[in-house]
């Protein structure tokens, strides 16, 4: 079944359109990634509406490889400047950094990247292992099933969130009830509309997340100083000696890589728990000798393999289950959604050349990023020297006209300024806004099955524990539930005992949290 | 000074309106409708008015949490000068004036306008600078879009375009 997949995948991929973008996409990934403040969703979100003028398999391709270039991206800011130009490549600066300093910076970023690739590539061939076995067991789910696993995706989401889970849960809620705005599926009545025809189908995606993201990240740019200084990077030239670099530490690039699968494949996790963690994990079994945290190649490989192993993780319950993993995966089943494809086991059965052309298309993105990645290392570095003053206005006029291009209608434009506001508002009160896009891609699909399933059920809501699929996802549901609460008691319960001894601590357990 | 807590309450203040709102909208608009009542095929706001009630219990155990964090005396973390402020809101403000912009004078005029005066609050000084950016990326995203993609851009009310 999966060879068929990707033989006929094969076909849809190679034309120019798919394989250029795909180029491009890794490119122009690489680019945002390694410019500060920026990173793989905000490439996402600006390029989301070129890609939906493309054909599916194109425009799928361009975001998946900015999602890879822009994972990887990160880390030549990172190694250059000593600043991640992602939070996910924030521990490559550990040792990315010193071993810059050292004058081994092209060693640095070629082994950035050659791990980033191999990483990638390995979370690859887990996403074509795992991701038909899990859609062949999700065939089975019926309207309980998939209305739980929204629940249960959601829930994770808000939980694991590093912000606040009150507020990751509030979030969530609001993105669910946005969704409700508009014409009801099922009795074709009008919610929340206000007689405005402008409102019958709602929110447009693409407003909601251009808004969210974009503006709200470029009002808190404006906020910082020195807008006009350029960065003043080195100038560097990787080569293609990090290869074998990069395969001395072999079993530790495996090991992140499954790592950062692992972390990819859970809701909510993403790939900064990934690159911390594989990072620890490779610290302790790293021989005193190596030197971790003053120049390790081990510690680029470790946080590089597993960030990018990250985004093949992400992408399995997104294809599989239609259940995003992190923000960037919910913006592409967002992109998938508006270009008709359904992600799910339906996906997976009635178009299988798609799922096989995006699995191939991501591990092409992997091989893209290993070349190019390398070859325009100068070119990326130079382009670190654009200042902020010129990228804020940039990015802005590309949100708007984006926006405008989806369905030629100012009222798309001040939507996606309604939603910047309430971005930048959201951001202030700390709350993450992650939940507020996935809350509102899931909603339909929770309320149309939470519906169908009540029309099925003889028994009302105990539907969802007759079913024994639906009981555990219930059963799981309760367990996050139990977790959050426990853990946000266990916070009160230290913040309290610190107040006591130490009042400005507050502070620090503030910031870290 | 807008600092956390002072963003929160608003945010608070925020979901609580959103939260008559979806209550108001069920007992006037969508009862008329005849959509607020009956099985899970013509109910429309059952599902709405879960997630209302939803927000407004998770809402009330925030709020109750900052109330005692804020007795316990725990500073808080975070905030912005009001000074700091004057940039982000000038921004808001100018990208509202293009966007009603946009339809007066098209996408051409409007886009090097504001981008120039975006630069300029950015504290871009230099002429060339500002001449490059803001006419190259007007410029530039008008052939990715009106050129390679096919989108009318806004001509406005005097047509202004380029000619794809």
């Amino acid at each position: 079944m999966i060879s068929e997949m990707l033989a006929a995948g094969a076909v849809l991929l190679a034309t120019p359109q798919v394989i250029g973008l795909t180029v491009l996409g890794v490119a122009l990934g690489l680019l945002i990634g390694a410019l500060p403040g920026l990173g793989p969703l905000m490439g996402v979100v600006l390029l989301l509406p070129v890609a939906l003028y493309v054909e599916p398999l194109a425009g799928i391709g361009l975001l998946t490889a900015v999602f890879v270039g822009g994972s990887c991206g990160g880390a030549i800011s990172a190694i250059l400047l000593r600043i991640p130009g992602t939070p996910i490549a924030a521990a490559t600066l550990f040792d990315g950094y010193p071993m810059a300093q050292k004058g081994r910076a092209a060693d640095a970023l070629g082994i950035a990247v050659t791990a980033s690739a191999i990483g990638g590539l390995f979370g690859g061939m887990l996403l074509i292992g795992f991701a038909p076995l899990l859609a062949a067991f999700a065939t089975r789910f019926a309207p309980p099933e998939l209305t739980m696993l929204g629940v249960l995706g959601l829930l994770s989401i808000a939980v694991v969130s590093k912000e606040d889970t009150l507020k990751g849960l509030l979030a969530g809620a609001l993105g669910m009830l946005i969704a409700t705005i508009g014409t009801d599926q099922l009795s074709t009545g009008y919610r929340f509309t206000f007689d405005s025809y402008a409102l019958l189908n709602g929110f447009h995606i693409v407003s909601i997340v251009v808004g969210l993201f974009a503006v709200s990240e470029m009002v808190f740019q404006v906020a910082g100083s020195r807008l006009t200084e350029p960065a003043r990077p080195e100038a560097t030239r990787a080569g293609f000696g990090a290869v074998p670099l990069v395969m001395r530490h072999r079993f530790n690039l495996l090991r992140s890589a499954t790592i950062g699968t692992f972390f990819g494949a859970l809701p909510g996790a993403g790939g900064d728990v990934s690159a911390f963690t594989s990072y620890a994990v490779a610290k302790a079994a790293a021989r005193p000798e190596e030197g971790f945290g003053e120049g390790a190649e081990g510690g680029i490989v470790a946080t590089e393999a597993a960030n990018n192993a990250t985004c093949g993780g992400a992408l399995i319950p997104t294809l599989a289950l239609g259940i995003p993993g992190d923000a960037t995966t919910a913006v592409l089943m967002g992109a998938l959604l508006i270009l008709g494809l359904f992600p799910g086991p339906a996906l997976f059965e009635n178009q299988p050349e798609i799922v096989g052309g995006i699995f191939l298309v991501y591990v092409l993105a992997n091989v893209v990023l290993l070349v190019i990645g390398i070859l325009l290392v100068p070119l990326f570095v130079h382009l670190l020297r654009i200042p902020k003053a010129s990228l804020v206005p940039t990015i802005l006029i590309l949100c708007a006209v984006g926006t405008f291009a989806l369905q030629s209608s100012v009222f798309d434009l001040w939507v996606m300024f309604g939603f910047g506001l309430l971005g930048v508002l959201l951001r202030c009160a700390d709350y993450p806004l992650a939940p507020v896009v996935i809350g509102t891609i899931l909603g339909p699909i929770v309320e149309n099955n939470l519906r169908r399933s009540l029309l099925i059920s003889r028994d009302g809501y105990w539907i969802f524990l007759d079913r024994p699929i639906a009981a555990v996802l219930v059963g799981l549901s309760a367990l996050v539930i139990g977790a959050a609460v426990f853990g946000w008691v266990r916070s009160l319960r230290r913040r309290g005992g610190m107040a006591v001894t130490d009042p400005g601590t507050d502070d620090k357990v503030d910031h870290q949290r | 000074m807008l600092d956390r807590r002072l963003a929160e309450w608003i945010v608070a203040m925020l979901f609580a309106a959103v939260v008559g709102l979806v209550f108001q909208q069920i007992s006037t608009d969508m009862t008329a409708q005849g959509i607020a009542s009956g099985g899970p095929y013509n109910d429309a706001a059952s599902y709405p008015r879960a997630l209302a009630v939803v927000i407004l219990i998770v809402l009330a155990a925030n709020v109750g949490i900052r109330v005692l964090r804020s007795r316990s005396g725990a500073p808080q973390s975070g905030g912005i000068s009001a000074h700091a402020l004057r940039r982000p809101a000038a921004l808001l403000s100018l990208f509202a004036l293009y966007l009603i912009a946009l339809g007066m004078v098209g996408y051409l005029v409007a886009s090097v306008a504001v981008m120039v005066l975006t630069l300029l609050l950015c504290g871009e000084r230099s002429p060339l600078r500002l001449a490059l950016v803001s006419v190259g990326v007007t410029f530039g995203l008008s052939i990715v879009f009106g050129g390679l993609l096919d989108v009318v851009l806004p001509r406005g009310h005097f047509g202004i375009a380029l000619p794809w």
